[in-house]
């Protein structure tokens, strides 16, 4: 049972880290990428977490929703990063930006800079 | 020789796309790929907007974790749900009962949600090519080959067995099929299999015969049990087998080609010209010929 929690609260770790990771980072790959930890998390509360009949085997129910959602997940992910690449084609910069950047937006180098002052 | 005239002409038309852009050139630069992917896009709010969101969000994982380590024991109602309906699902590994026969509504929706992805992919038309330009080009180092050679195959093997199995053990057709997508995108990654495009009749077939198939099973078993997707009695199995082999063919072919991402472009259009020929894989972002386009319209 000690193992699962370790499971558990490893999703719950997986999941904030993602949710930061997809607020805190303003490029669209990164935002990606952070989703997807986010999932990570959620597919493995989602195995450790329902009760069981044999402690060794997980819940078949989440099981099968999990292979769904891996596979749902991956499809996702192709059509995020094909929309993130047209937000790249048509402003030139992998990011959204605020309205007060100015239409052009900064140079992907200058962004750590600003978020120190 | 073909090949250096090819890199001459991508290359000029590569500059007159940066000339036609009208974007600084310092812009340009910062699209390289390395600062792509090495700048994650720093936070650039107000530091305590920073601080506060990371505390709340530190807490808001402390407090879900604390939930989920300490939530009362339940009774698995559903494993047994499953563990007592088992022996009439056709087959005997729970997790394929519950994925193609109990709630295989879901799991038709999900080989649906592939389809649409699919769609959307190919509506955007402007995505990752850097795989197209490459077909036709093979990497002439041995050891990859002796490795793609020695792998494929049994990726094949392993994919057949994982199908088969799937019925009474781990496996099933979204692993087999995951395995063979693997296989397949080594295989154009290699240059050995020319990536398939939306303009093959065969891909466009193959992605859309899973769900098909399983939408033409679901309605098929109606005339004998009146529900949609209630296999007949002694049927189970052999339709959960069929329709496991249609769908992990289906999905090998859905996830190459959402990985190679090979829009559908006519001989003639000269946007694939536009290509970056330095053949980093990001290099296309340096051509957004969608931009281009679209810019022109603009003005």
């Amino acid at each position: 049972m000690t193992s699962l929690v370790c499971y558990v609260l490893a999703g719950a770790a997986l999941f904030v880290t993602g949710f930061w990771g997809a607020v805190a980072r303003s490029h669209l790959f990164w935002k990606v990428l952070a989703v997807n930890v986010m999932s990570g998390g959620i597919f493995l509360i989602l195995l450790a977490a329902p009760p069981r009949i044999d402690p060794s085997r997980a819940d078949p129910v989440p099981q099968a929703m999990v292979l769904t959602g891996i596979v749902v997940a991956a499809a996702a992910t192709a059509v995020a990063l094909g929309m993130a690449l047209r937000v790249v084609a048509r402003t030139g910069v992998p990011r959204l930006e605020e309205e007060d950047r100015g239409a052009g937006g900064l140079p992907a180098t200058a962004a750590p800079d600003e978020g120190a002052g | 020789m073909s090949d250096g005239s090819r890199d001459n002409r991508a290359r000029s038309a590569s500059d007159d796309a940066h000339a036609e852009l009208d974007l600084p050139p310092d812009r340009l630069d910062s699209l390289e790929a390395d600062s792509l992917l090495r700048d994650p896009g720093a936070y650039d709010g107000p530091p305590w907007l920073r601080g506060l969101f990371g505390w709340t969000l530190a807490a808001c994982g402390a407090g879900l974790a604390w939930l989920l380590a300490t939530s009362p024991e339940r009774d698995p109602i559903l494993p047994e749900l499953v563990e007592r309906n088992r022996s009439i699902s056709g087959v005997s590994n729970p997790v394929t009962a519950v994925l193609l026969n109990f709630r295989s509504w879901d799991t038709l929706l999900e080989v649906a949600v592939l389809l649409t992805a699919m769609t959307a992919v190919w509506s955007m038309d402007r995505g990752a090519r850097a795989l197209a330009r490459e077909s036709g080009e093979q990497f002439d180092d041995p050891v990859l080959h002796g490795l793609v050679r020695l792998v494929v195959p049994l990726a094949g093997l392993v994919a057949v067995y994982l199908a088969w199995v799937g019925s009474q053990a781990p496996g099933g057709a979204f692993q087999a099929g995951a395995l063979l997508a693997g296989a397949g995108v080594l295989l154009v990654a290699t240059g050995l299999l020319r990536p398939p495009t939306a303009e093959t009749r065969v891909v466009r077939g193959a992605i859309a015969a899973g769900l098909f198939a399983f939408v033409a099973v679901g309605f098929g078993v109606m005339p004998w049990t009146g529900v949609f997707l209630q296999y007949p009695s002694g049927w189970a199995y052999p339709l959960i087998l069929g329709v496991e082999a249609v769908l992990t063919v289906s999905i090998a072919v859905v996830l190459v080609e959402l990985f190679v991402d090979v829009p559908a472009v006519p001989d003639h259009d000269s946007t694939l010209d536009r290509l970056d020929p330095t053949g980093d894989p990001l290099g296309r972002l340096l051509n957004p010929d969608g931009g281009l386009v679209e810019g022109k319209e603009e003005t």
